[in-house]
């Protein structure tokens, strides 16, 4: 009798786990396989079954952020999904928890790896053949490359071979594309010739860190060459942050409400001279209520600063959104694009939930007192070159190469800045035609911020690029390294 | 009509009227990204009237004080002159520098100059009042020392900016 009820038992739940098997299953792999260095975003990959389908749910726990999905599965079709995870070193290992239809969540650790940072990936076979003896390398599988860009700032160099660049999907070579815009560290062993001009035209940093070899020449070296290039860096955030304006949603209207009714206050106490001690007192309580009452509105800035040497077609770029909360609590943000393109983010608290229902990602995030959230984000775009500069000892002229009228600019020469006025095509200015800009002008923030990234270079120029959507505190900046070119012809101005 | 008692906060009021005033027009004229410069601009307007007003009228309170309290020098009631005009502006300051993005060890530094130049000026004046040169001599010398303080701010004022990182 006891046997039978534990052979009942034994048979209940082995029904029971085929249930749970039949319900769902899941899969997952993190990018570079499970390849982190630091707490800038991955790449989760999930790849889910349910042989009846239904509505999933996805939670990840353990990361930064989590991140929240609910989709509908269809029916006996495996479903890949990618989210943007985060690796939070100081708590613990990140974890998956999937659902169907609200049922009991099955949970997945994810392994990931942490690394120092120093990491190259080899991918593909004739890659890791001849690579992998090399210190700090690893070799990952072609699938594991990533969709987002981003990701990518989890290593700190690729090698791929062509016929695991052949296997890569779209996305993910639009990925790898991106990572060469990014002037990331990428060498191409055996790619055919319009693989490798397709890279060549979207490789930032004038092409420095980006090698085509074939198998026969010295891979090893070409791989060291391209390690040892100094790296770029574009502004930090905090520079950013100081070039950012939040302040565009004010509420005027309570605002003047506010200091009319503060004037008249402070005003009647100080005209009665028993009260005006008090009036002083005031002052400081009139202080802090505008330290409470403000932000009145949620604000939204974003700035971008992008750079590119004088031969470049591409130019990269590093961008921050701020968003100022009205006040504590929970807060919600539309993020139109942070499913396509997800960015690291700073500043709070916050989980991106996900309903693909409504299409529509959305940020959440719990906002302390004049809680601020930034969202970084980094990319290229081609650009082109029009200005030059042409510099004799005393002199320096700008003449526009390029067949329509250039924007407002700055020129930086010598450590003295000129504002160059928006220039016909196939003329010029000349330093004679006005001073260089005084200090006080100097003071705006993206001048500093010129100067000091100008520091090394005799000629540079900044632009102001237009931006379009987004928020009404938009600004973005394009500086060009090495601009002059003594030798050319002049302009003919 | 009963008189009023010009003091040192209603002086701040009115100077402060004026600047809020502008302000205001430009918020609701501006597109967002240039509202961080007129309160900038709004910010150094302030300021430098407090450095002119400081300068000019310290003596005046130091006079006032002493007649109060003749034989200290330096005395509580001129600092409390100066503080009573720095005050009132603190809530519009706030508001600026919120729109502004200017940080608050900028402003601290900036009200800090400001309060140790009133007290300077006025611990002068009081001295000047102790020196036995008439009572014309030294009300004319203290409207000096008040017209030169006010002329050296003039004169420096972009350098005081640069320096206080305004």
């Amino acid at each position: 009798m006891d046997g039978l009820i534990l052979l009942s038992i034994l048979l209940l739940q082995a029904v029971a786990d085929q249930s749970s098997e039949r319900i769902l299953r899941i899969e997952a792999t993190v990018a570079f396989s499970g390849l982190v260095s630091t707490s800038s975003l991955t790449e989760l990959k999930l790849r889910a079954f349910s042989r009846h389908g239904g509505e999933l749910t996805l939670v990840t726990d353990g990361g930064s952020p989590n991140v929240s999905l609910e989709m509908h599965l269809p029916a006996g079709v495996t479903t890949e999904i990618r989210v943007p995870l985060g690796v939070d070193f100081s708590g613990s290992p990140p974890t998956v928890h999937a659902s169907m239809d609200h049922h009991e969540p099955k949970s997945v650790a994810l392994n990931t790896v942490r690394h120092g940072g120093a990491k190259s990936v080899l991918v593909g076979a004739l890659a890791t053949q001849l690579l992998l003896q090399l210190p700090q390398t690893e070799s990952v599988a072609g699938a594991t490359l990533p969709h987002f860009a981003p990701a990518y700032r989890q290593v700190s160099a690729l090698a791929i071979d062509g016929p695991a660049l052949a296997a890569l999907d779209e996305e993910q070579l639009r990925a790898l594309l991106q990572f060469a815009g990014n002037c990331g560290r990428l060498l191409l062993i055996d790619v055919s010739s319009p693989i490798e001009h397709v890279f060549n035209n979207r490789a930032a940093c004038d092409g420095r860190f980006l090698r085509s070899v074939q198998s026969e020449e010295n891979v090893e070296a070409a791989f060291a060459a391209i390690l040892d290039q100094p790296v770029t860096m574009l502004p930090t955030d905090r520079q950013l942050g100081r070039l950012l304006s939040t302040a565009g949603d004010i509420d005027l209207t309570r605002l003047i409400q506010f200091w009319i009714g503060y004037l008249l206050v402070f005003t009647v106490l100080n005209l009665r001279s028993q009260t005006r001690v008090a009036a002083l007192g005031f002052g400081g309580v009139g202080t802090l209520l505008v330290l409470l009452i403000w932000p009145a509105t949620p604000s939204r800035g974003f700035v971008a600063w992008a750079e590119a040497g004088a031969n470049d077609r591409v130019a990269h770029y590093t961008g921050m959104e701020r968003h100022v909360a009205p006040r504590r609590g929970i807060q919600t943000l539309p993020s139109e694009s942070f499913g396509a393109q997800p960015a690291t983010i700073r500043g709070a608290d916050y989980s991106v939930h996900w309903n693909s229902d409504t299409e529509q990602p959305t940020l959440i995030w719990n906002a302390t007192s004049f809680g601020q959230l930034d969202k970084l984000t980094y990319g290229s775009f081609a650009v082109d070159s029009r200005l030059r500069a042409k510099a004799t000892d005393d002199t320096v002229s700008v003449c526009n190469d390029g067949t329509g009228k250039s924007e407002q600019a700055y020129l930086q020469w010598r450590g003295a800045v000129y504002a160059i006025p928006p220039i016909e095509p196939g003329t010029g200015w000349t330093s004679t035609d006005q001073a260089a800009l005084g200090a006080h002008v100097l003071r705006k923030p993206e001048l500093r911020l010129f100067l000091d990234r100008s520091a090394g270079y005799t000629t540079t120029f900044l632009q102001a690029l237009p931006v379009s959507g987004g928020a009404a505190n938009a600004r973005a900046w394009l500086l060009r390294y090495a601009a002059d070119s003594a030798g050319d012809a002049p302009c003919r101005k | 009509m009963p008189k009023i008692a010009v003091t040192p906060g209603l002086v701040a009021i009115g100077c402060l009227i004026p600047v809020s005033g502008w302000w205001f027009l430009q918020l609701a004229g501006l597109p967002g990204a240039a509202i961080d410069n007129a309160s900038l601009q709004a910010v150094r307007a302030i300021l430098l009237l407090q450095f002119l007003s400081v300068s000019l009228f310290a003596p005046k309170w130091a006079a006032d004080s002493q007649g109060r309290s003749p034989q200290r020098f330096g005395s509580v009631e001129a600092c409390a002159s100066v503080a009573a005009f720095i005050l009132p502006a603190w809530p519009l300051l706030a508001m600026l520098a919120l729109a502004s993005e200017v940080s608050t060890g900028d402003f601290a530094v900036a009200e800090t100059a400001v309060l140790i130049t009133g007290i300077l000026v006025a611990s002068i004046s009081r001295g000047i009042g102790h020196l036995a040169l008439g009572a014309e001599i030294t009300r004319l010398s203290q409207v000096l020392l008040g017209i030169v303080a006010a002329s050296l701010v003039w004169v420096f004022r972009l350098d005081w900016f640069h320096w206080i990182g305004l």
